[in-house]
């Protein structure tokens, strides 16, 4: 900026800052705001002291008459017990299954039953190949094992043949001997042994 | 009694030194926050504050000059105007854009009497104004501005050049209204 267009910016800077260069935009009525001031000016400091010490004196009362509740003391949690699931379950589930026979009796149509005969078939265990699904190896070791004297094993021993694991063939299927033989005497009761080999 | 003498007296809580005082300053910060705040009962409210601060403030006042009395209670009143602006939100100042760098010409203005240059500045939204005021009249900064209305100093050059702009408006429209009236 030159120092002629310096001296016009100031110049009406200043004629806008001079104290009486507005006159029309004064106080309407100064009486009535001088009052207004004067009355705030003389306000008694004392009395807002007086309000902060009454405002105190009630607080102290308060806490004297109502203390603060005593912390409740937190119950002891009780000591977790020890999870089942982290023993592996190769060691507990495979001794208990792998020697778990299975009895399985049809019942015969003849009054006099025949002796029952002994089947032993392979059960899958957490020691099959990894494609079969462990069916067992995640649950818990708390089942007990099942009794010689359990209800389903009497029920599917109405239901089947018994027959010695012995006559079976490769397949499992029963050799044409037995099935002469069973087809000879339907009333052949089967008896199926689960052991793992 | 002189300024220096009410300034003593007042000082001690004379009442009459302190209606001396305000009677001497009253008017013209009357139009300062008057330049500020639109509303005139809002300027008064604004005036009453300022001098009840500048009367508990001025036993730590040493004087030096009527001109610096002036200065110091013009700088209460501008803060108690910012103040008021802020508390009511009245401005909103989210432009950041680059503030073009118009050429500031004084002409017009120099030809204006203060009255018409105050009824101009009283026209302008209130953000444009109060940029205004503070750099242009005050003598203010754009960092000291941009701290005193927490602003960017950015947001300060643009709404300063914006203000300019719409002046320049003003001031041409006042032109050709001018010259339709001499025609007449």
């Amino acid at each position: 900026m030159s120092n002629e267009k310096q001296n016009e910016f100031f110049s009406w800077r200043d004629r806008l800052n001079e104290p009486h260069a507005l006159p029309e935009q004064g106080l309407e009525n100064r009486d009535a705001a001088w009052n207004r001031l004067s009355a705030r000016l003389r306000q008694e400091p004392g009395r807002r002291r007086i309000g902060y010490w009454m405002a105190a004196a009630c607080l102290l009362l308060v806490f004297l008459f109502y203390p603060a509740p005593k912390p409740t003391p937190k119950p002891i949690p009780a000591q977790p017990q020890p999870a089942a699931i982290a023993q592996p379950p190769a060691e507990i589930a495979a001794p208990i299954l792998k020697s778990q026979p299975m009895i399985v009796k049809r019942a015969s149509h003849k009054k006099s039953p025949l002796p029952p005969i002994a089947i032993t078939l392979p059960l899958q265990t957490a020691d099959t190949p990894a494609s079969a699904p462990p069916l067992l190896a995640q649950q818990p070791a708390a089942f007990p094992p099942p009794s010689p004297d359990t209800p389903h094993k009497q029920v599917i021993a109405r239901q089947l043949r018994v027959v010695h694991g012995n006559d079976l063939d490769a397949a499992g299927r029963p050799e044409p001997a037995m099935t002469s033989i069973r087809d000879k005497d339907p009333q052949i009761k089967i008896l199926v042994v689960l052991k793992n080999h | 009694m002189n300024i220096s003498e009410q300034i003593d007296d007042a000082r001690t809580g004379s009442a009459a030194a302190q209606k001396c005082l305000f009677d001497h300053l009253a008017d013209p910060m009357m139009a300062l926050c008057c330049r500020y705040v639109k509303n005139r009962q809002d300027a008064e409210e604004i005036l009453l504050d300022g001098f009840y601060k500048f009367f508990k403030c001025l036993p730590d006042f040493k004087y030096q000059g009527e001109a610096a009395l002036y200065a110091w209670v013009k700088k209460v009143m501008v803060n108690e105007c910012l103040m008021f602006l802020r508390r009511r939100h009245a401005f909103s100042l989210l432009t950041e854009d680059v503030a073009a760098d118009l050429p500031w010409t004084t002409e017009p203005l120099a030809q204006l009497s203060a009255a018409e240059i105050f009824g101009l500045i009283v026209r302008l939204p209130v953000g444009y104004r109060t940029v205004f005021n503070l750099y242009v009249i005050e003598g203010m900064e754009h960092k000291e501005i941009a701290a005193a209305l927490q602003i960017t100093e950015g947001t300060s050059k643009s709404q300063l050049s914006k203000a300019r702009l719409l002046l320049q408006k003003m001031l041409l429209q006042r032109g050709i209204d001018y010259v339709k009236r001499k025609a007449k």
